[in-house]
């Protein structure tokens, strides 16, 4: 009977601990799961705020470049009908300088066209990721700006460095060093000994590449505005306001950011950009 | 032009815009029909708030504070065009000051902007230059002939 009594227990003891196992891991499981779950909602609510930012980048993209395509094709329209005026009333006194600037409109208009191409080209053409020595890249580009720097006297430092490898495509990257260090050398303005550094420095744990200038400067109320698409500052400046919108775009398909530090008018800018680590380490 | 040329007044228009061209065109199309005898011509938005205001380089222009209308862009280089808009209907005296927009832009999102700045106008510049030319005639003989301004 004590015997009974005893084997009894056991497996009850047995069952229970069993029991209590499988409820724990069920319980684990469960744990689990809400974890995943939670990852997965985190995963679509970052997927969801990418997709609104892109649409609102593209109803951007789309209100600009309608707004400037329209403006050429006004003023093409527009001198055509004067011009054929002008010729009915035999005044050809206009006719010359009207030619010119139906000209530079359509000319314009192709611009405007190719660069609209080549934004829509970003981060949608297959990239090649490659590890690579970003302040290098401004070798190349320094070899290829070697007309404009020597004509306007510019002297161009790079800061080399061994830190500064990031996970890029190298062609992207050079376009990018190309625009900013072009910007560089058109807005030096009368300066008597006129620089450019490119280089890169450590700030809170990231690399930040820079461009720095000692030109005319940018007023910090407008500092937000130079990476706009088609946005330019000066009216009277070479490009479309393109480069800089590029640039951006091209840093953002990177997973970076990119600013300007400049205190103002004459006090020289330096444009500032960081690549997001490779994913996966 | 009617009742002003009678009064041998000169009109004053101040034209906010960055496209060469396109000013071009507003001028001719205005001189064509005799509208105006004076147009200024400001090719961003820094220099026509500063010259409405009279600050930095326009500290001490002459000329008519008040013009009898503006013709105002919305992109502008440096100061957009609702910025522009924004500083002139804040202040008491320029408010006054007809405004009227003349853009590409047919949004919903610029001409609902501008209306909720107080703009007394929005334009759509036509592609078809007779229709452009036409319009600015309009634009003229109204503001310009018709309508009465607090200064006269």
């Amino acid at each position: 009977m004590t015997n009974n009594i005893q084997n009894w227990r056991q497996e009850l003891n047995e069952l229970v601990e069993t029991r209590t196992r499988q409820l724990k891991e069920s319980n684990d499981n469960l744990k689990i799961e809400v974890l995943q779950r939670r990852d997965i909602e985190k995963e679509r609510k970052h997927l969801t705020e990418d997709l609104k930012i892109s649409n609102t980048e593209l109803e951007q993209f789309a209100y600009t470049v309608s707004h400037d395509l329209k403006s050429p094709l006004i003023t093409v329209k527009g001198f055509l009908w004067m011009m054929k005026k002008d010729i009915l009333n035999g005044d050809s006194s206009k006719i010359n300088k009207d030619m010119e600037r139906i000209s530079k409109a359509v000319d314009k208009m192709q611009t405007l066209l190719t660069d609209v191409l080549e934004m829509s080209r970003v981060g949608r053409k297959q990239e090649e990721y490659e590890n690579v020595k970003v302040v290098d890249l401004a070798y190349d580009v320094i070899e290829l700006l070697s007309g404009p720097i020597a004509e306007k006297c510019v002297n161009v430092k790079v800061l080399r460095s061994d830190s500064g490898v990031a996970y890029v495509d190298r062609g992207r990257m050079r376009t990018v060093l190309q625009n900013l260090i072009e910007n560089a050398i058109k807005f030096m303005g009368d300066q008597t000994e006129s620089y450019v550094e490119i280089g890169s420095r450590e700030d809170k744990g990231e690399i930040v590449y820079y461009v720095r200038d000692n030109g005319i400067g940018i007023d910090q109320r407008y500092q937000d505005r130079v990476f706009g698409l088609f946005d330019k500052l000066d009216t009277e400046a070479e490009g479309t306001g393109f480069g800089l919108a590029l640039v951006k775009k091209i840093i953002e398909t990177h997973g970076g950011r990119i600013w300007v530090e400049s205190e103002g008018k004459g006090k020289g800018s330096t444009f500032c950009f960081v690549i997001a680590p490779k994913k996966g380490g | 032009m009617i009742e002003r040329e009678l009064l041998g007044e000169p009109l004053d228009i101040l034209l906010i815009e960055d496209d060469p061209d396109h000013a071009e065109m507003i001028k001719r199309s205005l001189g064509q029909h005799n509208v105006a005898n004076r147009i200024c011509h400001l090719s961003d938005g820094e220099a026509a708030l500063n010259y409405l205001f009279k600050r930095g380089y326009y500290k001490d222009r002459n000329g008519n504070a008040h013009p009898h209308v503006i013709l105002l862009d919305l992109r502008l280089p440096k100061v957009d065009g609702l910025t522009v808009l924004k500083n002139i209907k804040e202040d008491e005296d320029l408010r006054k000051i007809p405004v009227v927009v003349i853009t590409t832009s047919a949004a919903d999102k610029d001409i609902n902007a501008a209306y909720g700045n107080y703009v007394n106008s929005y334009l759509v510049k036509p592609v078809d230059f007779d229709k452009f030319s036409e319009m600015l005639e309009n634009l003229g003989f109204y503001w310009l002939a018709w309508n009465h301004s607090p200064w006269e």
